[in-house]
């Protein structure tokens, strides 16, 4: 869990002493470090494949048509509306939002924790 | 080759100075204890592992972090990828320890008091998207136009690349002047504006804390920030030839 610690008490930065997410740690410890080569052999199998399989291309007309979908679905009326609140209740954050600002790539999220189990 | 469960191997998490006091009790990978091969100053942390310890579990990456994040609370730590795992302790002291001696020693200077903090900034879609409408307003114009939604599209990515070219300038102007060393990673998703290492001396990292603390705070409504850290220098350790 994130948790805010050095003095910094806010709900507008996740901090914590360390990553806490499956996907975070497998960054830090499964690509980073020393290697002696001749000597690793424990098997990842699986874990490896989802940090390059949630690897997305950029610029691609997929990517231009999601961009699109996005755009044309967007409310503007709503986020002003969602803004103000924010504003009035002093930050963002909270649960509602959150769970508004996934909706794009839930996909490769599920993909991300459904491999994680394995 | 026949093996039997009682042969043991060792997984060895980093490397440290060596001083005697290195021991946990069953928190290591596979639940095992840890402890330490030393050979002159240099210390490797370690805990044995079967033999037949092929498989990691979501615990045991866990297990490796959290190991070398309890060293490195109390001394400078050199930290070994996931996954390294010597047939005996003679083979750490001789093939680690004692063949990369020299540059060893001379990353523990160079890594003290340096700690790494990793900073994750994505764009929140609705607020970005809001913004890049009310600000361009050639977008404005082509959303709902079904025809369009390729030259919109593209549009949008522009917009965003332009946005996030500026939050990075921002970014490494704020943050820039109190780091030594810098490691960016892909980035995975459109929306995402940077995954970045950040080594810092430690003196420093409540002035990096406080920076962070403002931004975040200023940029709220477009950009979620996480932040993680202090750590060992998982991302700028190497040793030379692999």
């Amino acid at each position: 869990m994130a948790v805010a610690t050095h003095g910094t008490a806010s709900n507008y930065l996740q901090r914590a002493p360390s990553p806490s997410s499956l996907a975070d740690v497998v960054d830090l410890i499964l690509d980073k470090g020393l290697v002696i080569d001749a000597y690793v052999r424990v098997s990842v199998i699986g874990i490896e494949l989802i940090t390059i399989d949630a690897r997305i291309v950029i610029a691609s007309v997929d990517t231009y048509l999601r961009f699109a979908e996005a755009v044309n679905r967007l409310d503007l009326t709503q986020t002003e509306a969602a803004g103000l609140k924010e504003l009035r209740e002093g930050g963002g954050g909270d649960g509602e939002e959150k769970k508004k600002a996934k909706g794009f790539f839930e996909g490769a999220k599920e993909a991300f924790s459904g491999n994680g189990k394995r | 080759m026949a093996t039997t469960t009682s042969q043991t191997s060792v997984y060895v998490y980093g490397v440290t100075w060596a001083d005697g006091t290195i021991a946990r009790r069953g928190s290591g990978v596979a639940g095992a204890d840890v402890g330490a091969v030393e050979q002159g100053e240099l210390a490797a942390i370690v805990s044995p592992v079967p033999d037949r310890f092929v498989r990691a579990r979501r615990r045991d990456l866990m297990s490796h972090m959290d190991v070398l994040a309890d060293v490195f609370a109390s001394r400078t730590v050199l930290p070994l990828r996931f996954g390294s795992v010597f047939p005996g302790p003679e083979a750490v002291a001789g093939e680690l320890l004692g063949t990369r001696y020299e540059e060893l020693v001379e990353l523990l200077h160079r890594f003290d008091g340096l700690a790494e903090l990793r900073v994750r900034g994505a764009y929140r879609e609705e607020e970005l998207l809001a913004e890049i409408v009310a600000e361009e307003p050639r977008i404005a114009a082509m959303r709902g136009v079904d025809a369009l939604r390729i030259q919109l599209g593209e549009a949008v990515a522009g917009a965003v690349a332009r946005r996030r070219e500026r939050d990075l300038r921002m970014l490494a102007e704020t943050l820039g002047p109190l780091v030594k060393d810098m490691a960016l990673e892909d980035l995975r998703t459109e929306f995402e504006l940077i995954r970045a290492s950040y080594l810092v001396d430690e003196q420093d990292i409540g002035k990096f804390d406080r920076r962070m603390d403002e931004l975040a705070r200023r940029e709220q409504g477009r950009i979620t920030f996480t932040y993680a850290g202090p750590l060992p220098p998982h991302s700028f350790v190497a040793l030379a030839g692999g």
